[in-house]
């Protein structure tokens, strides 16, 4: 890419929404409000496993305010993020899989109202036997969750093997195995899901808090048999998504169909609730790993094998199965790996997709096997992260391939950020240090349905005003993807980020991009937009040339304008050149796409693992733990993160200081558990332990620059692999302090002093 | 959104029409602060037919200080109490128990008498109506079972006001009025015996009844701290909270008070630990004497995070720091 | 239906509430300040926090009749017209802000803050905005932001003696 000195890149770029921030006036979307709106709520259901015999909704339809009534009947299409596993419905037909699973709908004209109705609706439910634990659900044959899987309740089986696994263990000096458990945890973004849905003229428009509005618009159009043409998603500033808003949610199907029965607007917006209930959630995960390693620590071969909780339906659990191995195979070199993992259903609302999804579990438990393996040979931790660190410009065992990589500086920044040859070991006693790696793909190498088509498309267009306005289908969430494609936009083209608008997440006015997810906007959007920008640039420096007589390697745009060289008075406001351009071609627009380039392994499930570029990280954490309370404390975490180029240094920081407090978080304080009757046991933001400021240290961000050959400018993600390490890094430290090894995740403090009296 | 269920709201100016509002009204319930009652409401655990808010009565607002003691009105509001430079010097334990209770927000909102009457908290119960409903409802509300002990034939909702245990340490006197036909009824008795240990029933407040405000006695050579333990460092009720005070004469521990907080139905005074303290030197061995005995009373049921064992343990714990700490400190 | 009579952001209002209508409803629906958020509607997480006679309060937990002859201010109440107040300058100089669904209970918190405590330090500010969840930004640069708008208070010579 471009080799002078960058105008914004690498500076710190306000936010593009922070002024509407700020000041209250962003409009999420339970801020908008439509002539003749209604209120939806949904009725849920109260059992954990159940067939619905019958559905009487005429007391609820007699109830005067209540507009419509909707059910399962309405739209009996299936649906569901991932191809292979549709198995979703708007709401449910025919059964019930989960305390809380959807049932019917009500719009009207107020919420008591609303809420009235919903206690008249009669289900007569046939309760069946429900199931809560994973390994009962391998085996019970008895229940079947859904009626289509084969050998009881297992979604699916993934099994993959790569390298001579047996030569591995076979030349190995030393082999170790280990047990984990990593339960649940759930995003709880501070905005509830809201969908405001109106139907007019035979066209669907929903306004939603929606991670992925293209996913979205399809299977609006697919479950409300609407061509796609009469259906227009837009999505309003976000109050955060972490993967819960990041898959077509039975909330925005219902308000459309309520708002296509009672033709007025619908609007429904989740309480506290049932945005728990909605989950998506970060997968349990029961591992087990083998590893053999040479007496100098070199690896040799890892086995793994994980089963995975997967709730009542597959969301985007199937690429979670395979994640699960996929991303073990570095960010050290793995010469040979095999891994079994399986996926199954229970009465427990849906896993899916958090913040680092898939490989946040075997990464903590591989990063404490390894910890361990380096105590039992006697080797600091550190450096048997770096004897086996992956370089650059290597492919792993699984065909992953690796380009850009500033690993080994990520181990060495941090370690030396906290001091870590000085003060490893000499903490006095309850203090303690701990390191882990880590390291998250820049976006899915493979589109969720099959198709040839540019994973993110933007269009850029300039105006006779000097304004250029981009044009994208990416969701901001809360990211900055907006202030990202202004950036990106301004840096390319010269202009100053302040004259750039940007129209994001309107599936009619912006060009499709994927969405939000897997960490692929920056990368994706980023270069789509690099193109599109570089477009927009030629044709008004072309314009320029032609009309005073020289090339364009002569010309270049800077905020003030163009200057002609040599002819001072022929300089040129930006608008001016534009002008030129628009006055010889027409409209100033260019238009660019990205398809990351084909990186699939030649087998079963070699999609689910490639990317164009991968993010690297180590973290260290500095704890205390009370050895009479049990209570760990993290005083310090260093985040090293390799993201190819910082495009935005404060940005990247937050995302990695919210990150981090993310993967703390599910460390040590949050649950997502169930009462044995398959009740949540924490619903709310009270007993659902999200830190407060008084909860978590400063963290300690450090932006490691590998410059990847692929990236926009250079950058690749920053906003969920820099989750990963957080977690072992922590409970590395522990055993640092107080000599215990913790091998499930969240921890107690009666988990603590128990491992502690064992250890006596 | 959350709706709240129908009710009159009653404005009275004075105590006097608070207590006839209520005394007419058998389903009124009074609301101050309404930080406790309004979500209870949104979940469906009351449905008052009226509310009778208690903000307008001067006589609830009294924070009086003196050489012979203090009067805290019911509607002194938390952070009153936390930000007050004479209870913070005086009255240690109530200033730093206020500054516990939830959040900064809450506590500019929350009150006094509507903490000392909060209602007793379950995870079975603190619900919506949805999810309780799921379940089969408890004894506390609508149901047949004590979902938290379902052999027992009474509720163990955990009783879970911060100052109490504080109040009772310091030797809080509550002060009740009520309106019975017509004539004002008043009565005061020790804190302690306010409560009740019975998880619904929870204080012995007759209907119509108010808290209309606290006494305490006389500060001088007192010591006194909370402490409170809990998952976060705010939002959070308390899993366990110990409040201690006592004064030092002539080098020995007098009037010794420990209270126990959130480990039974009702705030539990910790005899045991008392008599061990009472007129003993301040050695280096008597924290950890008096503090193994702190939980002997208490009855914690497995209704709360954390096991009943071990919140016994952080009891016994927090009492011995706490004890090592005010041991440590000078007095008033 | 009553009616109730306020100060919200500086003007004297009036609006019929219903009975069982919580403040943060009242400015939302009534007033269109949707610049209160809502996030649990039970007081767990600060995103609805409003000024009440000049203290951070959870909007959720209020009866819109209380607001009976107080002072209300919400985040539409800060600005000086196109100006920002030091404390929404401070954040979004700093980066504090990312969804910012959480913001203006931030920034109301910690105006409070800086009216009283001009000079906070990190531990009375994670305190003071412990009420307040954010599940973006690890708060790191929000404590940064709140220091930030205190030194620039200072030197405006606002919000200290």
């Amino acid at each position: 890419m471009m080799s002078k000195e960058f105008q914004w890149i690498g500076k710190p770029t306000l936010r593009y929404d922070g002024v509407a921030k700020v000041t209250g006036q962003a409009q999420y979307t339970d801020d908008l409000r439509l002539p003749g709106m209604l209120v939806g709520k949904i009725l849920r259901s109260p059992h954990a496993h159940a067939r619905i015999r019958s559905i009487d909704l005429s007391k609820a339809e007699a109830l005067p305010g209540v507009k419509a009534v909707a059910t399962g009947q309405d739209a009996p299409v299936a649906y569901g993020i991932l191809p292979v596993s549709e198995d979703e419905y708007a709401l449910a037909v025919g059964k019930v899989r989960f305390v809380g699973d959807e049932v019917a709908a009500v719009a009207a004209v107020d919420e008591e109202t609303a809420v009235r109705a919903l206690s008249l609706i009669e289900v007569d439910y046939e309760v069946l036997p429900a199931i809560f634990d994973p390994h009962e659900a391998m085996v019970r044959e008895d229940v079947k969750i859904h009626e289509e899987t084969r050998v009881a309740n297992i979604e699916r089986k993934a099994s993959l093997s790569f390298g001579d696994v047996e030569a591995g263990f076979a030349a190995a000096d030393y082999i170790r195995e280990d047990s984990f458990f990593k339960g649940a945890s759930t995003h709880a973004p501070l905005e509830t899901q809201s969908a405001l849905a109106h139907f007019r003229d035979g066209k669907l428009t929903i306004w939603t808090a929606t991670q992925v509005p293209h996913y979205l618009h399809r299977y609006l159009s697919k479950v409300l048999g609407l061509p796609q043409d009469r259906v227009r998603v837009i999505k309003p500033a976000l109050g955060g998504g972490f993967g819960g808003k990041g898959e077509p949610l039975p909330l925005e199907f219902a308000a459309s169909i309520l708002a296509r029965k009672s033709g007025r607007p619908v609007k429904i917006t989740y309480t506290r609730e049932e945005v728990f209930l909605t989950h998506r959630g970060r997968h349990p995960m029961y591992m087990k790993l083998k590893t053999g390693v040479k007496k100098d620590g070199r690896i040799t071969a890892l086995h793994f094998e994980s089963l995975l909780d997967g709730g009542a339906y597959g969301s985007y659990g199937v690429v979670t199965l395979y994640y699960s191995g996929q991303l073990l195979t570095g960010p050290y070199v793995i010469p040979a790996f095999s891994f079994t993992a399986a996926r199954v259903h229970t009465n427990k609302p849906p896993c899916g997709a958090q913040r680092g999804h898939g490989g946040v579990q075997p990464r903590y438990a591989f990063e404490v096997h390894l910890d361990r393996i380096a105590t039992d040979l006697g080797i600091d931790p550190l450096e048997i992260r770096l004897k086996n660190a992956v370089e650059p410009h290597t492919r792993t065992v699984n065909e992953l391939r690796i380009t850009s990589c500033g690993f080994r500086e990520c181990l060495e920044r941090s370690a030396e950020e906290i001091s870590w040859k000085e003060r490893k070991g000499k903490l006095p006693k309850g203090r303690g240090l701990g390191i882990a790696g880590g390291f998250y793909l820049c976006g899915a190498g493979l589109p969720i349905y099959f198709n040839p088509m540019h994973h993110s498309n933007v269009r850029v267009e300039a105006d006779r005003s000097g304004r250029v306005t981009v044009f994208s289908g990416a969701s901001d969430i809360g990211q900055g993807s907006d202030t990202m494609l202004a950036l990106v936009a301004a840096e390319t083209i010269g202009i100053s980020p302040e004259s750039v608008k940007v129209v994001s997440a309107d599936t009619d006015t912006t060009p499709v991009d994927l969405g939000s997810y897997s960490s692929r906007v920056t990368f994706m959007a980023g270069n789509a937009c690099h193109a599109a920008a570089l477009e927009v640039r030629n044709r008004v420096l072309t314009a320029v040339a032609e009309e005073h007589g020289v090339t364009i390697d002569q010309l270049d745009i800077r905020p003030q304008g163009v200057e002609v060289p040599g002819e001072p008075s022929k300089a040129l406001s930006f608008a001016e050149a534009v002008m030129l351009a628009e006055a010889r071609g027409g409209p100033v627009c260019g238009s660019g796409g990205y398809t990351p380039p084909n990186l699939a392994g030649k087998y079963r499930g070699g999609g689910v693992g490639p990317s164009p570029a991968y993010s690297f990280g180590a973290h260290v954490a500095e704890v205390e733990v009370d050895t009479e309370t049990g209570e760990v404390r993290v005083l310090r975490l260093v985040a090293a993160h390799d993201l190819g180029r910082a495009l935005n240094p404060p940005a990247a920081e937050g995302q990695i200081e919210g990150a981090v407090v993310m993967g703390l978080a599910e460390t040590l304080l949050e649950r997502y558990e169930f009462l044995k009757t398959g009740q949540h046991e924490s619903p709310s933001l009270l007993e659902y332990k999200v830190p407060t400021a008084l909860d978590v240290p400063a963290i300690e961000p450090i932006l490691v620059e590998s410059v990847d050959p692929e990236g926009p400018f250079g950058a690749k993600e920053c906003g969920e692999g820099s989750l990963h390490p957080s977690i072992p890094a922590i409970v590395n430290a522990v055993y640092d302090a107080v000599g215990i090894w913790l091998h499930e995740a969240p921890i107690s403090p009666e988990a603590v002093l128990k491992a502690l009296r064992q250890k006596e | 959104m959350m709706v709240l269920p129908d009710f009159r709201l009653m404005k009275p100016s004075s105590l006097s029409e608070a207590l006839s509002a209520l005394a007419e009204n058998p389903a009124a319930m009074p609301v101050a602060g309404g930080t406790d009652l309004l979500v209870s409401m949104k979940q469906g655990l009351y449905n008052p037919t009226h509310l009778v808010d208690l903000k307008g009565a001067p006589e609830l607002q009294n924070i009086e200080i003196r050489e012979d003691g203090a009067t805290l009105g019911a509607c002194v509001r938390l952070s009153q109490l936390k930000n007050h430079p004479e209870i913070r010097k005086r009255y240690r334990a109530l200033s730093q128990a206020a500054d516990a209770v939830a959040s900064p927000p809450l506590q500019n909102r929350g009150t006094l008498g509507g903490n000392v009457c909060l209602d007793t908290r379950c995870y079975y119960y603190n619900q919506s109506y949805f999810w309780r409903q799921s379940l089969g409802f408890c004894l506390k509300k609508d149901g047949p079972v004590c979902r938290a002990a379902p052999a027992a034939k009474r509720c163990f909702a955990n009783f879970s006001a911060d100052t109490v245990p504080a109040l009772i340490a310091l030797g809080a006197r509550v002060r009740l009025v009520g309106a019975r036909e017509g004539v004002l009824t008043e009565r005061e008795l020790p804190l302690e015996e306010f409560f009740i240990e019975d998880g619904i029933k929870r204080n012995v407040l007759l209907p119509g009844e108010l808290v209309a405000d606290l006494h305490l006695p006389a500060a001088q050579n007192l010591l006194s701290g909370y402490r409170k333990y809990r998952q976060r460092g705010s939002i959070d009720y308390p899993l366990v909270s110990v409040a201690i005070a006592f004064k030092m004469r002539e080098g020995t521990i007098r009037d010794a008070r420990v209270a126990v907080g959130a480990m039974a139905s009702a705030p539990v005074l910790a005899l045991e630990t008392m008599e061990v303290l009472e007129g003993a030197l301040p050695t280096a061995e008597l924290a950890a004497k008096a503090a193994d005995l702190v939980a002997k009373r208490t009855k914690p049921v497995k209704n709360q995070a954390g096991s009943p064992g071990h919140r016994r343990h952080m009891a016994q714990v927090m009492c011995r720091r706490l004890l090592e700490e005010l041991l440590d400190a000078k007095p008033h | 239906m009553e009616v109730v009579r306020f100060t919200l952001n500086g003007d004297p209002v009036e609006a019929g509430v219903r009975a069982g209508e919580t403040l943060v409803q009242t400015l939302r629906e009534r007033f269109g300040l949707t610049g209160t958020k809502q996030g649990c509607d039970l007081g767990d997480c600060g995103a609805c926090t409003v000024l009440f006679d000049g203290e951070p309060v959870l909007s959720c937990l209020v009866l819109a009749a209380d607001a009976e002859g107080h002072s209300v201010v919400t985040i539409e109440g800060l600005s000086n017209g196109e100006e920002l107040h030091p404390v929404q300058k401070a954040f979004l100089d700093e980066g504090a802000v990312q969804c910012g669904y959480c913001t203006p209970g931030m920034v109301l918190t910690t105006t409070a803050l800086l009216d009283a405590n001009p000079d906070p330090t990190e531990a009375e500010i994670r305190r003071a905005l412990s009420g307040n969840l954010c599940r973006c930004t690890g708060y790191t640069k929000i404590v940064r932001a709140v220091r930030r708008a205190a030194e620039a208070s200072r030197a405006d010579g606002r919000g200290g003696e």
